[in-house]
């Protein structure tokens, strides 16, 4: 049994894949940081990025970028051992010289397109349920906490929406900071007053107000004759939110 | 007035219109302006209905001259007035969109005076937003039936989406519930902006300068268990607007007793009824059926036990098991349980190896339903001998077989 201990990033899931394509060995459970221990020894990879950059630059220009794509949607998902199901459909689409994902007769990659559907359904979700504060100092601000890792997938649509505005989206799970002030920066940050924004003197004066007129809105544009919470429920879960202004 | 309570009535007064619908426009953003479309479409929220919530819903006013028996907002009934200015509509919709709370607005209006003094209201808003604030976000506008074509060709191009509501499936009933309208004063602008939106697509394949006009297509809307007209005689209705205005889509909307009227049917919201009739549409719209072949005279209404593809799977059952390893692309989709989605993987997948019933079930085919009208291989899944009678009573007498209430807005990214 191989199992293996990263530190939860791409480039170190792409070392593995290095590692293993020159060992010729799948491993077999592939852990992030900070897991519980376990008994069985366990190899520390060290991410690499030279090696990282051959893998990637193979795929896109060997093989298929669409295989890194789906590697890299299928990673966001933070699922248990994605990452080894993420090595078996490189090394499929690596035998059969193309991409592999219609070879849904195997499991893992049943698994990896499930996590990929989950990832990208739960980006265009937050598209829509993001929510941003209008700050004193100008900045507009939105928190969250996406079940998956997505806040790598924001950019281009948040930039389109508002070119000529300075805002920040802020993943409070993962401590993930998206800025964009004419240009974009994705930040780890620490020691963050998470809830700096719920106190009224760093919100810019209108901000109450139009939170209230949303709220006014929300609640007369819903028909009592039809109502259905169930519904309301399933397409917005009641772990999302937290960080709305309506409900 | 504060802006509060004008907030309050006139959403309120709007919210019986069902489109929310965001999508088919794909307006792009300038370096310095604000928004942009998405084509799949973006929904923002979820009311206790479980309806979407996409655009900014509200009407312009809703002090009506006319007095349609159905409509919560008719003069002679005693509620509250209230009627935006242009700059109360501009600066609520600009602040919403940008904390993210919608994906655009979504304007109509009561009549106000006349439809031209009205279309000029509505007219004189949009062109603030995209003139003044230079915003390119979602806008859907009602064309107000009887306004100056002029108008209303001004207004298709600023607006991403135009509609027309026919309200009534028969100009007997527009006429019963709805004297002040007339059948052709709405038939009229719904038929321009078809062949207007159908002109300036020509005219920018030529000249991409050309500015859109209603990139995302027009719509309508009707009210469905108000008046006596069969599901055959709506699907037809709908075919027919499909085809001749080259509409992007109609909405059904359950008929809501708000007002009493002796000529209104006491009836609770037909939401069955009403389901049924979406699910009838995207037949028609995406699955190629027609409205002769899922209704016919012997069988005017949908079953509503039994969803539209299976219903007409049963009554034809002559054309069924039918193998999926080779069955075209539009036979798959006449099989109940396969939808566009996976009849398109089916096809991909099943160059590399044969398709059997355990791999449908993991592309997402809903077997319980599809099961009975494939084989996989030559292999049917069970060894007696089915009829129709049967089938059904197995599909119904399952209490889990039962579809969710259609998504109104969400739907229309899956294709």
């Amino acid at each position: 049994m191989k199992i293996i201990l990263y530190d939860g990033t791409f480039s170190g899931l792409l070392t593995i894949i290095f590692n293993a394509y020159n060992e010729k060995k799948i491993p077999d459970i592939i852990f992030r940081q900070h897991n519980p221990s376990i008994f069985n020894v366990i190899d520390t990879v060290k991410t690499d990025y030279k090696k990282a950059t051959v893998v990637s630059d193979f795929i896109t220009n060997k093989l298929d970028k669409i295989v890194l794509k789906n590697m890299y949607l299928a990673y966001l998902s933070e699922f248990e051992n994605i990452e080894v199901d993420i090595i078996k459909y490189f090394n499929l689409s690596l035998k059969i010289k193309r991409n592999a994902e219609l070879h849904i007769e195997k499991n893992y990659i049943i698994r990896l397109k499930n996590a990929i559907t989950k990832v990208i359904n739960e980006k265009h979700k937050f598209l829509g349920l993001l929510r941003f504060r209008k700050l004193s100092n100008g900045i507009w601000y939105a928190p969250f906490e996406p079940d998956h890792n997505i806040i790598s997938l924001l950019p281009k649509h948040f930039i389109n929406r508002y070119p000529d505005k300075r805002w920040i989206i802020h993943d409070i799970k993962r401590n993930l900071i998206l800025a964009y002030d004419k240009k974009i920066e994705l930040i780890q940050i620490k020691d963050f007053d998470n809830n700096f924004y719920l106190k009224e003197e760093n919100l810019s004066y209108e901000e109450k107000a139009f939170q209230s007129l949303w709220k006014t809105y929300f609640k007369s544009a819903s028909i009592s004759e039809r109502k259905n919470e169930k519904l309301q429920r399933q397409y917005m879960p009641i772990r999302y939110w937290k960080y709305l202004i309506e409900i | 007035m504060d802006i509060n309570e004008k907030l309050k009535i006139l959403s309120s007064a709007a919210k019986y219109d069902v489109s929310c619908s965001s999508s088919g426009s794909d307006r792009g953003n300038s370096k310095t302006g604000l928004g942009n479309t998405v084509t799949s479409g973006v929904c923002h929220s979820w009311t206790g209905d479980g309806r979407c919530i996409s655009l900014l819903k509200i009407l312009f006013s809703n002090a009506c001259i006319y007095d349609c028996a159905y409509c919560i907002n008719r003069a002679s009934n005693n509620i509250k007035r209230a009627t935006f200015t242009v700059d109360e509509v501009v600066n609520l919709t600009i602040n919403f969109y940008k904390r993210n709370y919608i994906e655009g607005l979504f304007l109509s209006s009561a009549i106000i005076k006349n439809p031209d003094y009205t279309m000029e209201q509505m007219l004189k808003a949009v062109k603030k937003l995209r003139i003044e604030e230079n915003y390119n976000g979602y806008i859907h506008l009602k064309a107000i039936p009887g306004a100056d074509l002029k108008l209303i060709r001004e207004a298709g191009f600023y607006a991403d989406r135009l509609s027309v509501n026919i309200e009534l499936p028969s100009e007997k009933s527009l006429n019963l519930l709805a004297p002040q309208k007339k059948k052709e004063t709405i038939i009229k602008p719904m038929s321009f902006i078809g062949q207007n939106a159908l002109a300036n697509i020509e005219e920018r394949k030529k000249y991409k300068k050309v500015p859109l006009f209603v990139p995302a297509g027009h719509s309508t809307q009707l009210i469905v268990g108000a008046t006596p007209e069969s599901d055959l005689k709506i699907l037809k209705l709908v075919e027919g607007m499909y085809k001749k205005f080259n509409m992007k889509r109609v909405y059904y909307s359950a008929f809501i007793k708000v007002n009493n009227d002796k000529r209104l049917p006491d009836i609770k919201p037909p939401l069955k009824r009403e389901n049924r009739l979406y699910q009838a549409d995207w037949l028609l719209r995406f699955y190629k059926f027609s409205a002769d072949e899922i209704l016919d005279n012997k069988h005017p209404f949908l079953d509503e036990n039994i969803d539209p593809k299976t219903s007409w799977a049963l009554r034809n059952f002559h054309y069924f098991p039918i193998e999926v390893n080779k069955a075209s692309y539009e036979t798959l989709i006449r099989v109940p349980g396969i939808g566009i989605k996976s009849a398109l993987t089916i096809i991909k997948a099943r160059k590399y190896a044969p398709i059997t019933f355990d791999k449908l079930k993991k592309m997402g085919v809903v077997l319980k339903r599809a099961k009975y009208f494939i084989t996989c291989n030559g292999k049917y899944y069970s060894n007696l001998f089915l009829t129709p009678e049967i089938i059904k009573e197995e599909l119904t007498k399952n209490k889990e077989y039962q579809i969710p209430l259609f998504p109104l807005t969400a739907i229309e990214k899956a294709v």
